[in-house]
């Protein structure tokens, strides 16, 4: 019983603190939603177009480009030097402009230039795309010039029979065929990503920077008078812990919650979920302990706490996604508990696996945390009985 | 007076040096995620090469052309080809990672090209490579839309007129000027390369920490009562103000400077123009510490202080594009972080990437500087009336 009286004034003291709550509560929420909102709400890349007095060939193009099988946002613009400075700025990934005059200058005979906008090398399927669309017309007047030329006929006539004969031309295919597996599935909601990242991210944040209040409790004599009381020193400890661990915890709930109702956050199996979601918060608790009892200075292990818990986030893929680490850094990602306990909510979430299926995750994170509190309880049973 | 104010900084300075949360804070932290960020993201994503096992089962002049032609080609742009021995090989090869993608062109092909019959020519992609995949399909379809303009010719002139020979007519269309030429015009780079933005990024996110040590040690000593002492001593409270903030723009300039110069060396970031960079980072600086000159005005304590100061701080980095590059968001958003210096700042250095010089980043200069002295003004009012003691 007084185990569970000193969690729960160690929950108090931190439901308390205002400033803290935005940053265990309101922050990952932001960041969920920002980062949602940014990959995750737009898959078509952008294409800018000027094609201001372009005419009837100049129209043809664009419609084959708009109406083709690319999947683009398209965004009309009326001057090219607004054109160059949005793809300058990255707000859209290609530019195109088709000069004025366009349809005059071929159906005299003469040779008109298109320009494509672009950051070099980055949009290479897109300019692709664009390129066989040009080709494909260029190739129709380049038929029909030398139909006019060969068989004297009228250039208009010429282009109607180029266009009838491409229909009935088979052409030549390229298909493309993926073997292996996509980064990330398709279809997986555009708040899961962030939402993963956010929940271990946060947790492991909010228990590093509660070591201070270890720290304190130490400092201001408020142990010692515990154990002056019938309080055993397993009793404080034990107490200790489940008050980080139900911080954690709340915290931990509140986010999967929250994200699952207000954003359709998909979080897998239920069970498996739980056991990724307990195991990651004591693993958290135990290295709060190790932090309050190694730590003498409260400001600098709240400090140290931060810098330690980003440090191990970003290295854990909890900032940038694991997937597009590159080697040696995915194998250094291992050891922190950051990287197993988003490669078992990717396994949930990604691979519909059980409970079952990342029982290997979720004991790589129960033996981290039997370690870290093993370390603690040892160092601080020393610590107050000495 | 400008002698006393230089006076309370630096005596403030030589404690701060000392105090290491501030140094982890205005330094450490700072480059130490930004080394991490950069060495986290693989350096492929500037330099491509690739590996494509070509199963050429053909032997005709068609696919000879293509082989010999662009795949040859492919080779300067870092590309290497292996030879496949048939279908089976090359997607083993794709399938162990041995090739990002392979080609396969199938017996035949030639002669259904001559005679308008369907033709296909597979690319298998490592779905692990998209880029590489990419970069083959881009190449076989151009030379597939090449051979499709031939054969259009050649059916238009049939169509049209009647007998010709079809060889001597698609030798004189190969001849013939595209009528339509694409010019690809490779645009200034004004987003900033990875380690780049990292570096600024980050430079920028803990700038808002680092410089609130200054002003917020105003509360600090309110509470110990040194400052009712110093206001004692023949010191104006403007002085002593001015002196805190100093102390805060100082630091902050340290704090980027030091980012700045070391991401330099270290990560190979390339900030641009030295006048430039040193520009934003003052003008930013003024934005960071007036901002925290206001919070300080509003606050009791010091911990109030440094609280409002890190959700502030966080708030703006996130809608500033600090953790995430701003040109991806959508258009809303990204109008809406021009609200905040973070995005002025980073907007600025992604500026400076094509290699243009402080002109290019005279608005970012402009919006920073005007934010800067206005919040400074701001808070030195609040704090003379709220923080000084009387």
């Amino acid at each position: 019983m007084s185990a569970l009286y000193i969690a729960q004034v160690n929950l108090v003291r931190m439901l308390r603190d205002r400033t803290g709550l935005f940053f265990v509560f309101l922050l990952p929420i932001v960041l969920i939603v920002v980062l949602g909102t940014m990959y995750g709400g737009r898959t078509a890349p952008r294409l800018g177009i000027v094609s201001a007095d372009a005419g009837l060939l100049g129209d043809e193009l664009v419609t084959s480009i708009t109406d083709g099988d690319m999947e683009l946002e398209i965004k009309a613009f009326t001057d090219a030097a607004d054109l160059r400075n949005a793809v300058e700025t990255g707000t859209i990934e290609l530019g195109l402009v088709v000069p004025p005059g366009y349809d005059g200058t071929l159906r005299s005979g003469g040779t008109a230039t298109i320009t494509l906008l672009s950051q070099p090398g980055r949009q290479m399927a897109l300019e692709q795309g664009i390129t066989a669309a040009v080709a494909a017309q260029s190739g129709r007047i380049r038929a029909a010039r030398l139909a006019e030329a060969r068989n004297g006929i009228g250039f208009d006539a010429a282009l109607g029979t180029a266009t009838a004969a491409e229909a009935g031309l088979t052409g030549v295919a390229v298909t493309v065929e993926d073997v292996g597996k996509r980064l990330f599935p398709a279809g997986i909601g555009m708040f899961s990503l962030g939402a993963q990242s956010q929940l271990v991210l946060f947790m492991f944040l909010t228990s590093l920077t509660a070591a201070t209040q270890l720290i304190l409790t130490r400092q201001l004599g408020v142990s010692k008078r515990m154990l002056s009381t019938p309080t055993s020193v397993g009793t404080i400890l034990v107490g200790e812990m489940l008050g980080r661990f139900g911080v954690a915890m709340i915290q931990g709930l509140f986010i999967v919650l929250l994200s699952a109702f207000v954003f359709g956050v998909d979080w897998g199996d239920p069970l498996g979920a739980s056991a990724l979601i307990v195991t990651f918060a004591l693993v958290g608790t135990g290295a709060a302990m190790v932090v309050g009892a190694f730590s003498h200075n409260p400001d600098q292990a709240g400090t140290v706490g931060v810098f330690a818990g980003m440090l191990l986030g970003a290295l854990g893929g909890a900032m940038i996604p694991i997937e597009i680490f590159g080697e040696p850094m995915r194998t250094i990602a291992q050891v922190t508990p950051h990287y197993w306990a988003i490669a078992g909510f990717r396994g949930l979430v990604f691979d519909r696996a059980t409970i079952v299926a990342i029982a290997p995750q979720i004991g790589v994170l129960g033996a981290m945390a039997l370690a870290l509190l093993a370390v603690a309880t040892w160092r601080l049973r020393r610590q107050l009985t000495g | 007076m400008l002698s006393q104010v230089m006076g309370i900084a630096a005596k403030d300075l030589r404690q701060k040096v000392r105090d290491r949360s501030a140094i982890i804070l205005a330094v450490i932290a700072p480059l130490a995620l930004a080394f991490l960020f950069s060495v986290l993201l693989p350096s492929s994503y500037d330099s491509f090469s690739a590996t494509y096992a070509v199963a050429e089962l053909d032997g005709g002049p068609i696919a000879r052309a293509l082989v010999d032609g662009p795949l040859a080609g492919l080779a300067s742009s870092g590309v290497t080809i292996v030879t496949a021995a048939d279908e089976a090989d090359a997607r083993a090869r794709v399938a162990d990672g041995s090739a990002s993608a392979a080609i396969i062109i199938p017996a035949g092909f030639s002669d259904a090209v001559g005679a308008a019959r369907p033709a296909t020519i597979l690319i298998v992609g490592n779905a692990d490579a998209p880029l590489a995949t990419q970069v083959a399909q881009s190449v076989v379809s151009s030379f597939a839309s090449s051979v499709e303009g031939v054969q259009l010719a050649v059916a238009t002139v049939m169509a049209s007129g009647g007998a010709a020979d079809p060889a001597a007519v698609a030798q004189e269309a190969q001849a013939l000027a595209a009528p339509v030429a694409l010019r690809t015009d490779a645009t200034r780079d004004r987003l900033a390369s990875s380690s780049t933005y990292y570096a600024s990024s980050m430079a920028v996110l803990f700038v808002f920490f680092a410089a609130q040590f200054g002003v917020v040690s105003l509360l600090a000593e309110r509470r110990a009562g040194t400052l009712s002492r110093m206001l004692a001593a023949p010191l104006s409270a403007r002085t002593v103000l001015a002196g805190k903030l100093v102390v805060s723009i100082v630091l902050g300039c340290v704090s980027m400077g030091i980012i700045a110069v070391a991401t330099s060396l270290l990560l190979g970031a390339r900030w641009g123009d030295p006048l430039a960079v040193a520009g934003l980072i003052v003008t930013t600086v003024l934005c960071a510490s007036g901002i925290a000159l206001i919070i300080v005005g509003f606050s009791r304590t010091e911990e109030q202080a440094s609280g409002f100061t890190a959700i502030v701080a966080m708030l703006f980095a996130v809608l500033g594009g600090s953790f995430f590059p701003l040109s991806q968001a959508p258009e809303v958003l990204a109008r809406l972080s021009f609200i905040t210096p973070h995005a002025w700042f980073l907007r600025g250095i992604a500026d400076l990437g094509s290699g243009e010089g402080i002109s290019i980043v005279l608005p970012s200069i402009a919006v920073l500087g005007t934010v800067g002295l206005v919040t400074c003004a701001v808070g030195l009012l609040r704090a003379e009336r709220a923080v000084i003691p009387r």
